[in-house]
């Protein structure tokens, strides 16, 4: 029996302050009272997120909406990469 | 970009490319590009701190002095077969930082005992004396 | 204690206590023009202690103690007494100070703006803004910048400077009058050091504020070369730059990124000091 794929949602809006720097964002995650430093393509990713849990692949489909994502295979394991990432800080929320 | 949409959509690919709008390339490409997208801030406390007073280690700790220090580090009783005994004083920040990039030995020390406490300095835990200041020598400052 | 101050440096008071006479007498001379209220509570209490049972009279070693202290802190010698004290203030600062986000950076003042300066030790930022404060800039600081997190403005907290090696020459050249410097202390751990006290001005006005106007990171020893530095670096920088920026959280975050964005940001790099001055009046002068 294969896993099923990880679905992701963002918090709720208040627990993360964002602002922006010369084309960087900066985050302040307020439970963890961590500030990253947060560069394209992850301010895009988390944009795109919901407080519905998504599968990655459905993540890239609105992405693809208003971003040329180039190779789709590359586009699919990449943005599974950012998505762990971004899941092990803390700003983006894993569906159990 | 293929398009396999039937309908229309006034936003979609099709039609920003009839408007001659490209969409911006979003790269998600991942390996090192994942890896380097954020940086997260870590606190400098123990460097900005630290480096306002001058530090100490001892070799061993003051509650362990009567204890020897073998070659890889570790505590060991006194007699034991190639450990040294501890140091009569202790070592400061910028003492400890020399020996540790390789230029000097610790003062007052041979080279095997350079060594071996610099084992016992690298194996520090928080809360034993000289930890801070081991920790703050290995920020980048 | 036997012997004690009370200091109010910018909005800072503290409470020195020694039990050896001479470093707070020290104290005691070159602080004599800063505002003394003995009934005031302070922040922070300092004390020197003996390191040690017998280190009271034999080889007399200071600990520095205080409201906030460091594990592992060397002893230092009696006559780095007031070095000790000036220690010790630091780190009540760097500890325990919240009402500001504290930087490592030297700060002056013109028409109300503010230059930050901030590096490393040995980056010059100290003696360039003791020489500016002798070249019609009030000086505002050597160690500590002071970022007001509601309003955005620097708060002068303008102790003695703390003068290295060279620069002590340097600064001895440029000031004539010999009360302003304190005694000579030889090979402590941070070298030579001789205490400046700040112009009468500077203690004078040391409750305005300015408007943060441009952050400089000064690097001495480096063939002369001027570069703007990116808000991304900048940012990151300043927050180990910082001792409290962890601390203060949220309020500390805005407070940074509105400086960061708001402020321009050059390195200098420069072999010589009073070439680093020009190059310093010169980017002022080009603001906007």
């Amino acid at each position: 029996m294969g896993a099923a794929p990880l679905r992701y949602y963002r918090d709720r809006q208040e627990a993360l302050v964002t602002r922006h720097l010369d084309g960087l964002t900066l985050v302040y995650h307020r439970p963890s009272g961590m500030t990253h430093i947060v560069d394209s393509p992850l301010p895009e990713i988390m944009a795109a997120l919901g407080v519905e849990p998504v599968e990655a692949a459905q993540l890239l489909d609105r992405l693809r909406e208003t971003y040329d994502l180039g190779e789709e295979e590359e586009a699919l394991a990449g943005i599974g990469l950012h998505l762990d990432s971004l899941a092990a800080l803390g700003l983006v929320r894993i569906a159990r | 970009m293929s398009d396999d949409k039937n309908e229309i959509d006034t936003d979609g690919p099709e039609a920003q490319a009839e408007q001659g709008v490209a969409r911006r390339r979003l790269m998600l490409g991942g390996g090192l590009a994942a890896a380097s997208a954020v940086v997260s801030i870590r606190p400098a406390l123990a460097q900005s701190a630290a480096s306002v007073l001058n530090c100490q280690i001892p070799v061993p700790d003051a509650g362990r002095a009567s204890q020897h220090i073998a070659a890889d580090g570790s505590l060991v009783p006194p007699g034991t077969e190639g450990a040294f005994p501890g140091s009569g004083r202790a070592f400061t920040g910028q003492e400890v930082k020399a020996a540790l990039r390789g230029g000097r030995s610790l003062p007052g020390t041979s080279h095997e005992q350079n060594r071996a406490y610099l084992n016992y300095i690298r194996r520090l835990q928080n809360g034993t004396s000289g930890f801070t200041c081991y920790a703050s020598l290995q920020m980048p400052h | 204690m036997m012997h004690a101050l009370s200091l109010k440096i910018g909005p800072a008071r503290f409470r020195i206590g020694s039990v050896w006479q001479e470093p707070i007498e020290q104290l005691r001379i070159l602080y004599h023009d800063y505002p003394v209220d003995e009934h005031a509570i302070a922040d922070f209490t300092v004390r020197l202690e003996p390191a040690g049972l017998l280190r009271r009279w034999w080889r007399p070693s200071v600990r520095i103690a205080g409201d906030h202290m460091l594990p592992d802190a060397a002893p230092m010698a009696l006559r780095h007494g007031l070095l000790a004290a000036e220690m010790g203030m630091n780190l009540q600062m760097a500890l325990g100070w919240r009402r500001h986000l504290l930087i490592h950076a030297s700060s002056v003042e013109k028409d109300g703006r503010a230059l930050i300066m901030t590096g490393e030790s040995g980056s010059g930022k100290s003696t360039l803004a003791a020489q500016l404060g002798e070249r019609g800039w009030r000086f505002m600081g050597d160690e500590f910048a002071l970022l007001d997190v509601i309003t955005g403005s620097i708060t002068p907290f303008p102790r003695l400077v703390s003068l290295k090696n060279a620069a002590i020459d340097a600064m001895r050249s440029d000031i004539a009058e010999p009360a302003r410097f304190g005694p000579l202390m030889k090979a402590t751990p941070k070298g030579d050091i001789r205490h400046l006290v700040p112009p009468t001005d500077a203690i004078a006005r040391m409750n305005e504020p300015a408007r943060p106007a441009l952050l400089l990171f000064p690097r001495f020893g480096f063939a002369p070369d001027i570069r703007p530095v990116g808000k991304g670096e900048v940012f990151m920088r300043l927050t180990q730059a910082s001792t409290n920026y962890v601390a203060l959280g949220e309020a500390g975050f805005e407070a940074l990124h509105r400086f960061t964005d708001s402020v321009p940001a050059m390195a200098v790099d420069y072999r010589d000091g009073a070439e680093a001055i020009d190059r310093i009046e010169s980017l002022w002068g080009d603001l906007p």
